[in-house]
């Protein structure tokens, strides 16, 4: 059985019909995404995941558990974990209190502080900057920090959402590797990213989304070579 | 380099910019209405102050640019500048007569003319020694900048030391008198005041004395706190203070805290125990501001929840002026029914606002502020709750068989209350529930998506904040006896918002310095009637000015609005130099 799956979801924004009957799986230990143009209805398949919007129709599962019966605050203490658009780190709390903040559904003092500790492993340059307001940090030390924070609550599922935007090529590829060795340690990963080469070349399978409906989907392989991906996202 | 050039541009502005303050003053009679009432006795009086206080100020501003580490364009620039500033209330005094300025400027009076040329005739001849001071005024603001910071530093906490004891001599003599009266030793205070206060003001030796010693214990922590940072930096153990001294603090404050009724006397008591209701009420909203983020401008309403609850369980004359029957509790047991009415408003208000965010929330929470104001004030409710007239009658707070009716007696309630306040906000801050607060304020969606339920988190910050307003309101129904619904308005919210903001928002002891500043500080200026208000503004603009993130800001706010400082300073000879 899958680990995630969303059959025929239907969200709006109020009349806007964002999702026109998404169906998709994700299955334990794999990576992978959903790649599209901007409005494709990427970010809003992550919201309705995450709970933050609710679907008019359709299902959404997490491990036979109805997600669409979770308000959104309950759906993190399931094994599901955002990285959000935009980083959205605390910007006025320091590195360490955006990560405490990450661990707030846990109440284990001393596997908190383990999985900071696991986190500045992952990101040394957090670690260096432990004490400094989130605000100040760079923009690629910004999206390590978002990335350590949802890890704080030892996820099943992490959701990143963009986390190319807006960064340099070369920080870019270390995100990228960090996003690999994440899921060697037996994290699921969903991965929306509009950089659909990197993208491609990290996951096991991916989506193609276009206009609130999925188009294509295939082993992230098979996708690289067709050739409306070729046309449409990598640019040939 | 052209680093090295006078700066005449600068002079220019800033000794105009204190010409146009020194007229300000003038013209809006700052200066002429205070001529009798002595800083120094004798030497310098209010009026004058006022004038050389601002040349020195920009005299000493002046040379901050103009000096460029050299003495002579510093003392050049300072009385320069000193003399621009002079030359433009000279202009004043000359023009006043011919072209009968009194008629527009009603401070532009002759007694004006009087103050300024020291009452000499003919008043031109009065013109030199207005000169003469103002210029060495601005020469000392100059000449103080030069000098090194430790010591510029205690020079300029000398000089504020005497002009505020000098203004506030009246009270502060009394506060010595009784600190004496207290310890028994009448004669010992007669002889003291003697040296430090005259009839009017400070004598000079008083003065004297407080200048140099202001200066001695300025230097002294200067000089201690340089001990202390080159044993941090030598890497030596963290300096702690040792045990003892912290229990004789903790015994001293406490001492102070009790006996502060009897050393301040009723006047300044009843300033305290306004302040003490204004900073419970601060604590509250700063949960709700402060922490959750959630701008409330409605929150007088609370307060008048709790006043009236405990009006109409408590009044005497309930059934005789209005329909209600008559309760006859005792505040005690009406005390925990006015919080507990005022946190249920606090849910209902917040139910319906869970989706909102700034303005807007802070629209409909100013409409429910006014909605609450008008129905005490309606006919509709008229002979439920008074109207216009109000609730009489209030009982008084009784404690072991003595009743609290003096300020001096409430004192102890409102400051114990504050104090509870104070430490449940604290605790509360570093609790997950202030946790949750702080997240929500940085970022709703994000929060949510770390497990905060925001509505539980939200309403909890109403429901606090409510409780700590309607228990300052049920202490102030019972603290004044009677009602009205005159004062509940609007301006209430506004002074509790004004106050956490100056004092730096989200930060505990900023309440209470934020409440000394906004509602102690006005009280003790009431002799200035009817330029308070205007004193008051410039504070308060001075402070936004100088220090936007508050008097003693929480981390978060320092860090926010003093990150780039660093950089800031660095980046200003620079673009000086371009």
């Amino acid at each position: 059985m899958a680990m995630l799956e969303l059959e025929n979801v239907h969200s709006y924004y109020g009349n806007i019909h964002a999702l026109k009957g998404i169906s998709l799986t994700v299955d334990e230990g794999e990576i992978v995404t959903l790649i599209g143009a901007n409005g494709a209805g990427k970010s809003s398949t992550l919201r309705t995941i995450s709970g933050i919007l609710h679907p008019k129709r359709g299902s959404v599962k997490f491990e036979g558990k109805n997600l669409t019966e979770y308000p959104a605050h309950q759906v993190v203490g399931l094994g599901i974990s955002q990285v959000p658009e935009g980083r959205g780190v605390f910007a006025r709390l320091t590195v360490r209190e955006n990560l405490e903040m990450g661990a707030f559904v846990r109440t284990d003092k001393e596997g908190i502080n383990e999985d900071i500790e696991k986190g500045f492993a992952l990101f040394p340059r957090l670690k260096e900057r432990q004490n400094q307001v989130a605000g100040t940090l760079s923009g690629g030390e910004q999206q390590m920090l978002a990335m350590a924070r949802a890890l704080m609550a030892r996820p099943k599922l992490l959701l990143l959402d963009e986390p190319s935007m807006g960064l340099a090529p070369i920080l870019v590829d270390s995100i990228f590797q960090t996003i690999v060795d994440i899921n060697k340690t037996g994290t699921t990963i969903l991965l929306v990213e509009q950089n659909a080469l990197m993208a491609l070349q990290t996951a096991h399978r991916g989506y193609v989304i276009q206009t609130g409906e999925i188009v294509l989907s295939d082993s992230a392989v098979a996708l690289q070579s067709n050739e409306m991906v070729q046309s449409a996202y990598l640019g040939h | 380099m052209k680093a090295q050039t006078f700066d005449v541009k600068s002079v220019f502005k800033l000794g105009g910019l204190g010409g146009f303050t020194l007229l300000y003053l003038s013209l809006v009679g700052l200066v002429s209405n205070f001529v009798t009432r002595d800083v120094i006795s004798k030497t310098m009086s209010l009026s004058f102050a006022f004038v050389i206080i601002t040349t020195f100020l920009f005299g000493y501003l002046t040379a901050r640019r103009t000096s460029r580490r050299n003495w002579f364009y510093a003392v050049g620039g300072g009385v320069m500048s000193g003399a621009i500033g002079i030359a433009c209330l000279i202009i004043l005094v000359l023009l006043t007569a011919p072209l009968n300025l009194q008629a527009v400027f009603v401070n532009a009076s002759p007694a004006l003319i009087k103050v300024l040329t020291f009452g000499k005739e003919p008043f031109t001849a009065g013109l030199l020694p207005l000169t003469g001071w103002a210029v060495v005024s601005s020469l000392t603001g100059a000449m103080v900048y030069m000098l090194p910071p430790n010591i510029r530093r205690a020079v300029i906490a000398g000089v504020v030391a005497v002009i505020a004891i000098g203004t506030l001599a009246q009270l502060l003599s009394d506060v010595v008198e009784n600190i004496f009266a207290l310890l028994g030793n009448k004669r010992a205070s007669g002889a003291l005041l003697k040296i430090f206060f005259a009839k009017k003001g400070l004598s000079v030796s008083g003065a004297a004395i407080i200048f140099v010693l202001t200066i001695l214990v300025s230097a002294f922590s200067a000089w201690r706190k340089q001990i202390v940072a080159a044993k941090e930096q030598s890497g030596a153990a963290q300096t702690q203070t040792p045990k003892e001294i912290k229990i004789a603090v903790w015994i001293v404050s406490l001492l102070v805290i009790l006996l502060l009724p009897n050393i301040f006397g009723s006047y300044l008591s009843e300033i305290v125990v306004t302040v003490a209701i204004y900073t419970l009420m601060g604590f509250g909203l700063n949960i709700v501001v402060g922490f959750a983020g959630l701008l409330d401008l409605g929150y007088v309403a609370f307060f008048a929840i709790g006043a009236y609850t405990m009006a109409l369980l408590t009044s005497n004359q309930m059934g005789q002026t209005t329909e209600l029957v008559n309760t006859g509790l005792s505040f005690w047991a009406a005390l925990p029914i006015s919080i507990g009415v005022a946190v249920l408003w606090g849910i209902i208000l917040g139910v319906p606002v869970l989706r909102m965010r700034g303005d807007y929330l802070a629209i409909v929470t100013l409409g429910f502020g006014e909605i609450i104001r008008v129905l005490a004030l309606s006919n509709f409710l008229q002979p439920k709750i008074g109207g216009a007239q109000g609730i009489l009658g209030i009982a008084k707070p009784v404690v072991f068989g003595y009743e609290l009716v003096s300020s001096q007696q409430l004192y102890y309630l409102v400051v114990a209350a504050a104090l509870l306040a104070a430490y449940v906000s604290w605790r509360m801050r570093d609790s997950r529930a202030g946790r949750s607060w702080m997240a929500m304020r940085e970022d709703e969606d994000v929060a949510e998506a770390m497990g905060i339920n925001l509505i539980k988190t939200k309403l909890l910050a109403f429901a606090t904040g409510a409780a700590f307003s309607g228990f300052a309101g049920a202490i102030f129904a019972a603290k004044l006896g009677s009602i009205y619904p005159a004062s509940f308005n609007l301006l209430v919210s506004i002074n509790v918002l004004s106050l956490i903001i100056v004092g730096g928002i989200g930060s505990l002891p900023g309440v209470v310095i934020g409440a000394v500043a906004l509602v102690g500080l006005p009280e003790l200026l009431r002799e200035f009637s009817e330029f308070r208000m205007l004193i008051f503004g410039a504070l308060l603009v001075g402070m936004m000015l100088f220090k936007p993130e508050g008097f003693w800001p929480a981390a978060a706010q320092k860090r926010e609005l003093h990150e780039f400082e660093s950089e800031e300073v660095e980046a200003h000879p620079a673009s000086e130099a371009a």
